[in-house]
Formats: C-alpha cells, sequence, structure tokens
C-alpha cells in the first residue's frame, strides 16, 4: 500500500473516532461513551474536564475537522511540506493533549490515546510522503 | 570455412541509469532515516512526559492538617476596602431565592447555615473559599483543617478546607456542615466520611431540587442553605482560578483586588455575605451596611423566586 493510501486510511480512522467523541459530547448522555470511567483510564473524566474543549468548542470537533482537512489534502495529493506543517500542528495539539491529560486532568482516554496515535503516524507518514517528493524532484 | 566466435556484447547499464537508482536508495536510505528519528524523537518526548509526571507528586504542595495561623488570617481578615472594591467580582451569579416564611434557626436560635459536601468534591473544595471568607465576616472558625479534592476527578487536587472537625462560632449565625465523603478511593467511590442529620436530609430534598436547581442537577453537592431565604448549588465561581495553586497562595492573593483568584472568591463572599445578612435582619451593621453588600442585597431582594410553572 502506498504512502498515500495508508494516510488516507488512517485520516478517516482518525475521522471517525473524532466524529463519534464529537456526537458523545453534544448527545450529553443520550449516546454512551464506550470507554472505562474509573481509575487511570477514564474516558468521561477526561472529555468532561476543562481541557476538552477550547472555548466553547470541544477538542473533538476541532480533531475531526483537523483530519477531515488532512483527508482533503492527501486526496487532492496535496504536497508533502504542506501535509507535514497540517500534520505538525496536530502533533504540537496532541503534545498539549497528553500534557493536559497527564498534569491536568490526571486520568486518560482510550479514544483520545487512539486520536494521539493516529496523528503520530501520519506526522510520519507526511516525513516519508515529503521526503519522497524531495528525492523525486531532485531525480 | 571458419567461422568466428560471436563477439561478446558487454552490456552496461547506461551511467544516467545507475545514478538514478543510486539517488533512489540514497533517497530512501535518507526517508527511513528521518522517519526512524522523528518517531525516536516523538517517543522519547512523550516518556519524558510521562518520566516527569510519575516522578512528580500527585499532590505536591496540597495538604492535611490545621490551616496555618496566617493563612486563616489573611482569608478572615480581607480588608472592607478589598471586598469593596470587587463587589461581585467573577461571580457566576446570585445565590437563589427561597424566601421561606420563616428565617431557619438553630439550636442557639440564630439563622442556620448548612452546607452538604464532601472532600473528594472539587466544587465543594471551590466553594468552601467563599463560604469561609463570607463567614469569616461574621464570626470565627477553629479547627479549620486543610485539604483537597480528588486526584482522580476534574480540577484534580483543588486545595481548600475541610470542615470536619471544625467549629464555627458567631453571635449573628449558626453553622451546620456534613461532609458526605472524604478524598480517598474506597472501590469505584469514595469512602464515607460524615452522616446527614435529619434536618439536613430534609434541606436536601426541600431545595436541591427542582424549581431551585436544574432537574438534572437535583442532589447536587455542594449544596448550601442560606438560613431558607436562599440557597446555593455547585460552586458559585468557575473553580479553574484555583489550579496549581495552593492554599497558602490562594490566600495571599486575596490581598489583591484585581487578581483573577480574589476576583472570584471575594466577589462569590459577597453575594454570599449578602444572602447573610438578609438572614440577619443587617447585622452586623459594619459589613451589612457597605455599599457593595447593600447594592447585592437589593440585586438579591428583586430576584424573583424560582417557579415550577
Amino acid at each position: 500500500m502506498t504512502l498515500n493510501r495508508w494516510s488516507a486510511l488512517l485520516a478517516v480512522l482518525g475521522l471517525a473516532i473524532s466524529v463519534y467523541l464529537t456526537v458523545v459530547h453534544y448527545a450529553q448522555g443520550q449516546v454512551p461513551l464506550a470507554c472505562a470511567s474509573g481509575g487511570v483510564v477514564n474516558c468521561e473524566l477526561v472529555t468532561s474536564s476543562a481541557e476538552s474543549g477550547v472555548g466553547p468548542v470541544p477538542v473533538a470537533l476541532l480533531g475531526a475537522i483537523w483530519f477531515g482537512m488532512y483527508l482533503g489534502l492527501v486526496l487532492r495529493g496535496t504536497a508533502g511540506p504542506y501535509r507535514l506543517a497540517w500534520a505538525a500542528t496536530g502533533l504540537a495539539f496532541v503534545f498539549y493533549l497528553v500534557y493536559a491529560e497527564l498534569f491536568l486532568i490526571g486520568a486518560l482516554c482510550l479514544w483520545c490515546t487512539a486520536v494521539h496515535v493516529v496523528v503520530i503516524a501520519l506526522f510520519l507518514l507526511a516525513i516519508a510522503q515529503s521526503s519522497t517528493d524531495v528525492a523525486e524532484a531532485v531525480a | 570455412m571458419t567461422t568466428s566466435p560471436a563477439p561478446v556484447v558487454k552490456t552496461r547499464e547506461p551511467r544516467g541509469a545507475r545514478q538514478r537508482a543510486q539517488q533512489r536508495e540514497s533517497a530512501v536510505r535518507h526517508q527511513r532515516r528521518t522517519v526512524t528519528l522523528a518517531a525516536a524523537a516523538i517517543v522519547v518526548a512523550l516518556a519524558l512526559l510521562v518520566g516527569v509526571r510519575l516522578l512528580t507528586p500527585t499532590q505536591p504542595s496540597v495538604g492535611a492538617g490545621p490551616v496555618p495561623a496566617d493563612t486563616q488570617a489573611a482569608v478572615a481578615s480581607v480588608p472592607s476596602s478589598t471586598f469593596e472594591a470587587i463587589g461581585a467580582g467573577s461571580a457566576n451569579g446570585l445565590p437563589t431565592p427561597i424566601r421561606a416564611a420563616a428565617v431557619r434557626r438553630g439550636p442557639a436560635d440564630l439563622p442556620l447555615v448548612t452546607y452538604v459536601g464532601a472532600e473528594y468534591c472539587p466544587f465543594c473544595a471551590g466553594e468552601r473559599w467563599p463560604l469561609v471568607v463570607a463567614l469569616s465576616r461574621l464570626g470565627q472558625f477553629s479547627g479549620l483543617q486543610m485539604s483537597h479534592s480528588a486526584s482522580d476527578d476534574v480540577y484534580p487536587n483543588t486545595p481548600t478546607f475541610s470542615f470536619v472537625g471544625a467549629t464555627y462560632a458567631s453571635p449573628y449565625l449558626e453553622f451546620s456542615t456534613v461532609e458526605l465523603q472524604s478524598n480517598k478511593r474506597s472501590g469505584n467511590a469514595y469512602s464515607p466520611l460524615q452522616t446527614p442529620t435529619a434536618e439536613q436530609q430534609q434541606l436536601l430534598r426541600l431545595y436541591d431540587v427542582p424549581p431551585y436547581v436544574a432537574a438534572n442537577s437535583a442532589g447536587a453537592i455542594p449544596f448550601v442553605d442560606l438560613a431558607d431565604q436562599y440557597m446555593i448549588s455547585g460552586a458559585s465561581y468557575d473553580i479553574g482560578v484555583l489550579r496549581g495553586q495552593t492554599v497558602d497562595s490562594i490566600a495571599n492573593s486575596l490581598a489583591d483586588p484585581t487578581s483573577p483568584t480574589a476576583r472570584a472568591i471575594l466577589g462569590s463572599a459577597n453575594t454570599i455575605t449578602a444572602a447573610l445578612c438578609s438572614a440577619t435582619g443587617g447585622n452586623p451593621s459594619e459589613v451589612c451596611g457597605q455599599p457593595s453588600i447593600k447594592a447585592l442585597q437589593a440585586q438579591l431582594a428583586s430576584a424573583p423566586v424560582p417557579s415550577s410553572r
């Protein structure tokens, strides 16, 4: 499978998880959050914390927008460096969210962790794609 | 006829193609190296975050034990000018009117303030601050303990006081408290701490229900009944201002009327004080007669009692 296909597949996966978490957020209890809620792993604690939103916008929605944009970049065949720049913003946000989970909230959310892994994988694929583009340009 | 051997044709890869192949190989090697380095950097950064978290004490600066005298003094002797400068500050709103026909009174026949909360509860931790500040204007606490909310709930380890073992003396008010649970885990819940009295349970049934609170917040803590004249459910301000602070730093910041912490806590304390003054008939006048308290009392008086319709 090519780098592009992997990127598209992972972006769709991240988008699906983010949309699910967004729906859970706005449904306010009508849609269950399928995750442990007790001890260190506590999705409910994380997704209802002050850090789960930027102002009135839930982080899950921001994630869905980010993955949607990334998928668009992949499908349009946007050059690697642009994709890499977008992936880097996502990676920076992932680091902030991991910091928030560890230091501010004191709990981890498995869904969020899955999203973080997907973002990191997309960042690495973007690096690979970017260096491929550079190599092709040199050749 | 002799046949000469067929000429040996040496097939040689064109120089350009070979160079391109070498460049491709080099590019692939470079790509792998870059991706590996990036992955390693990410793993190291995440491991550092986790490592620092594991090495950081869970409760770095919040603790148990009696409140130091200087800390309690900072909370109990906020200058009038600071209260006046802040007014309602950044309080979320005013206490909810009940206006029962009779002021609820305690055993000493003084207006009775009742608090129901729990030590694990971060919003209770936040609400104790303005409550202690407001009550300290009309009386004196002794035996207050330092405490913090649970480390595995939202706003973990919010620094606060505990009312367990504390007493309150005032010529104007009586104060009844119950902390239902501790901040220590016991299975899937927190260990029970104190049992509410029949009167405290009755108050929860009467006023911690619609129309005084939203249906989905019925029974929520913290719950404060201000002599059946007003009630509070939940924290009176955004307790996020307490994040990362200690009991000492919060107490010390109360002297600065421009600090967000003082605006939140003292603003809420002013709204509570105004409600208390309504229950005490305006006593003591040196507190209840302050312009900011009078203004808040006027606002409280014009607020309607929630209706179930």
